[in-house]
């Protein structure tokens, strides 16, 4: 991006701005319920520049894997896309609203004691594994396929943020009724 | 019937500007370009590996916004006070869209497929539609968002109540009804660029009802939808001119081909021929396209008005639809099939199949001719969103009650008459007197009647109850004519507008959670099947 700046000296200010300007992808960050929100909700409404030494973030979009760290407490967190679109806007006068952003995906974090679901990560990277070796097999096409499929659907996340939309993939989603047919193939290609 | 009167209507005092970036088409904004991964991502965009200092397997500190928040408010303030205080509008380049500053809201859409989407940088208003009680002078509860907006009809597709008050989203392309709702205390937005991590409270978030489209989508390969694409391809070569600092302009055709890599080499020539010539010499200009002097190039408010941000969701919104047909496996002859016929009639509608039906192209001008009068709505069926009976089925159906007859049997009866036991020409006297006897009909008075106005009877008050409702199949086989008036029909139409309507409304404005786990298990969802 700097290498941008020193080459192209003739640009106009319009062009630096299109080429030059990152917007911020949006992601929420879910914590287990309880006293760690509430804390970290305070710090944020308080406005203490020192959260940065308190709080921080390691996730990987690809693996969907991440740790949170609040103070001395560490959580294991998996990212998951949401079910519904939902947009980000600012507004100046609660009455026009400017869109900045597509929200897709949640980081949920979970307590350092919650095996339940940490178990399951567990069987999931030793399915990866599995997946990624039969790969290299004869066999092992398809098998990836599905396990990639089942793989995604695996982070679908069930809920909206909304309490309407709790469980809205399965409850509100018109099912689509999808063709079996020769033409399927044809798309393929 | 008309849905309602006023839809459509009330847009005069809109007053909508998009952030500038959006009006000018800014290619970061508004892709030239969408391959089939990111149609499908189509505003669910995941979140791009780390390319900069964010890099996997290390811990990033998390910032707080505040700072720069009050940095920028200050600016804001500044400059508002320097143009002598009054409205400004803030949103003129990239960098504003940032979400670092100011006041967030969120907002989520409880259709799956939204027909009509906002890209960034686009606006949209809130207004709070008040319908006042008959002579009171009530004051309309205030509300932290939007503006108020009197109503005496409903701006929906269902009356309102007085007294009653609806929040929606509106811009250029939809209105949608909006519920309020406080994002989860464990739920915090974070903003991710290349370099940082910032985090914010946000507390205000919308569950958005089923759009009313105020904006057709095009159909694939339709007549509009062309001239879409080549005007887009048009705004964006006169736009590469603006920008170019030679004297005369001058564009070269790899830049255009990079940008538009779906089309023709061709058919850019085309495009670029109408305002430029290709140098094959010429010392400086060699292999550039430069500006002809005779061209006057159009001003960058002329080259707005020729492609608008709008006609871009609309298209986007055609690309995305037609990618999850075709990943749904129906195959483009399916697709095509009567998308442009303006006088499509109802037998080339019935041959589209279903799911292509439920596409946007369809749904939204399904729609857009209802409030015309055009047509009616099914209302209840295949493209209901919610597949829960609590969103309008935005299908095309005759608007004459004959033809809008669909209860398979009545069509049957209707088609069978002759030949069938429910021919009133060979109705035996015998079994017409036991019928109008089983309707109350005394004998003594039947017995002064000849066999044709027996015949009558049987006709006039079979169709009197099969209307009513009392069908029993044995009655409604002799019934004739129109089952509903043209006014029945109406009303009922408007009654099942307004059930759909209260239904999604009730549901989208609950808050709790368990609440609405029951009332998928009511009643509302027998009334689908």
């Amino acid at each position: 991006m700097s290498n941008t700046l020193s080459t192209t000296t003739t640009t106009t200010k319009k062009e630096k701005n299109e080429e030059q300007v990152e917007l911020e992808q949006q992601f929420v960050l879910r914590m287990p319920p309880g006293d760690f929100a509430t804390r970290l909700s305070e710090l944020i409404e308080s406005g203490d520049e020192k959260i940065r030494e308190r709080l921080f973030i390691d996730v990987n979009p690809e693996t969907r894997r991440g740790r949170v760290r609040f103070d001395d407490t560490i959580f294991k967190a998996t990212l998951y896309d949401l079910p519904c679109v939902t947009e980000s806007y600012k507004t100046f006068d609660r009455k026009t609203l400017y869109k900045i952003a597509d929200i897709a995906q949640v980081l949920i974090c979970r307590l350092p004691g919650d095996l339940s679901s940490s178990d399951d990560d567990d069987d999931e990277d030793e399915a990866m594994k599995r997946s990624n070796n039969n790969a290299t097999t004869s066999d092992g096409g398809n098998e990836k396929k599905k396990k990639e499929k089942d793989k995604e659907k695996k982070y679908q996340w069930p809920h909206g943020l909304t309490p309407p939309l709790k469980n809205v993939r399965k409850r509100r989603f018109r099912k689509v009724a999808r063709q079996k047919t020769q033409d399927h193939d044809e798309i393929e290609k | 019937p008309r849905l309602t009167d006023s839809v459509g209507k009330n847009l005069g005092t809109l007053n909508l500007q998009h952030a500038t970036p959006a009006v000018e088409l800014y290619a970061q904004l508004f892709p030239t370009h969408l391959n089939a991964t990111k149609l499908r991502h189509f505003h669910r965009p995941t979140i791009k590996k780390a390319l900069g200092k964010l890099k996997p397997g290390e811990y990033h500190p998390v910032q707080s916004v505040r700072k720069i928040s009050d940095t920028r408010a200050a600016e804001r303030e500044k400059e508002r006070q320097a143009y002598g205080g009054g409205e400004m509008f803030y949103m003129r380049r990239l960098q504003d869209l940032s979400g670092l500053d100011s006041d967030i809201v969120l907002a989520e859409y409880s259709e799956q497929y939204p027909s009509l989407l906002n890209q960034i940088g686009m606006a949209t208003r809130i207004k709070n539609y008040f319908k006042k009680k008959p002579g009171k002078q009530d004051n309309p509860p205030m509300l932290d968002y939007g503006e108020i907006a009197y109503s005496h009809s409903s701006p929906f597709q269902a009356d309102m109540v007085p007294g009653e008050l609806l929040q929606a989203f509106e811009n250029h392309m939809f209105r949608a009804p909006i519920f309020p709702h406080k994002l989860l205390p464990t739920d915090f937005l974070i903003l991710r660029t290349k370099q940082n991590y910032h985090i914010r409270n946000v507390k205000n978030i919308f569950t958005i009802g089923q759009e009313c489209p105020l904006q057709e989508v095009p159909g694939p390969n339709s007549k509009r939808a062309n001239i879409f694409a080549r005007d887009f391809l048009q705004a964006y070569i006169f736009r590469l001119f603006w920008k170019s600092r030679d004297k005369p302009p001058r564009i070269k055709m790899e830049d255009v081909r990079k940008a538009f890599p779906q089309n023709a080499e061709n058919s850019i020539r085309k495009r670029l021929k109408m305002s430029s010539d290709f140098k094959r010499t010429g010392g400086v200009h060699c292999n550039w396209w430069v500006l002809r002097s005779d061209f006057r190039l159009p001003s960058q408010e002329e080259i707005r008005q020729l492609v608008t941000p709008e006609q871009c969701c609309a298209y986007y919104s055609m690309q995305a639809a037609e990618q999850r047909l075709k990943d749904a496996g129906y195959g483009e002859k399916v697709l095509f099939a009567a998308v442009e016929d303006e006088a499509a009639d109802e037998n080339d509608q019935s041959k589209i199949e279903d799911e292509v039906k439920c596409a946007p192209w369809h749904t939204t001008k399904a729609y857009l001719d209802s409030l015309k009068g055009k047509c009616w709505l099914q209302l209840r069926g295949f493209a209901d969103p919610t597949g829960c009976g609590e969103g309008f089925s935005y299908v095309r159906v005759s608007n004459k009650p004959n033809a809008r007859e669909v209860e398979p049997e009545a069509v049957q009866s209707k088609k069978m008459v002759t030949g069938t036991d429910a021919d009133l020409r060979r109705l035996h006297l015998k079994d017409a007197k036991k019928i109008l006897n089983k309707f109350g009909v005394s004998d003594s008075f039947v017995r002064n009647l000849s066999r044709w106005q027996i015949i009558d009877i049987v006709r006039t008050m079979s169709t009197q109850r099969a209307r009513d409702g009392e069908d029993g199949a044995s009655m409604a086989k002799f019934a004739r004519g129109n089952r509903y008036s043209q006014m029945e029909y109406q009303e009922k139409y408007k009654e099942d507008c307004r059930k759909i309507f209260e239904g999604q409304n009730k549901t989208l404005a609950t808050n709790h959670l368990t609440s609405t786990d029951n009332e998928t298990s009511g009643d509302e969802d027998s009334d689908v099947d």
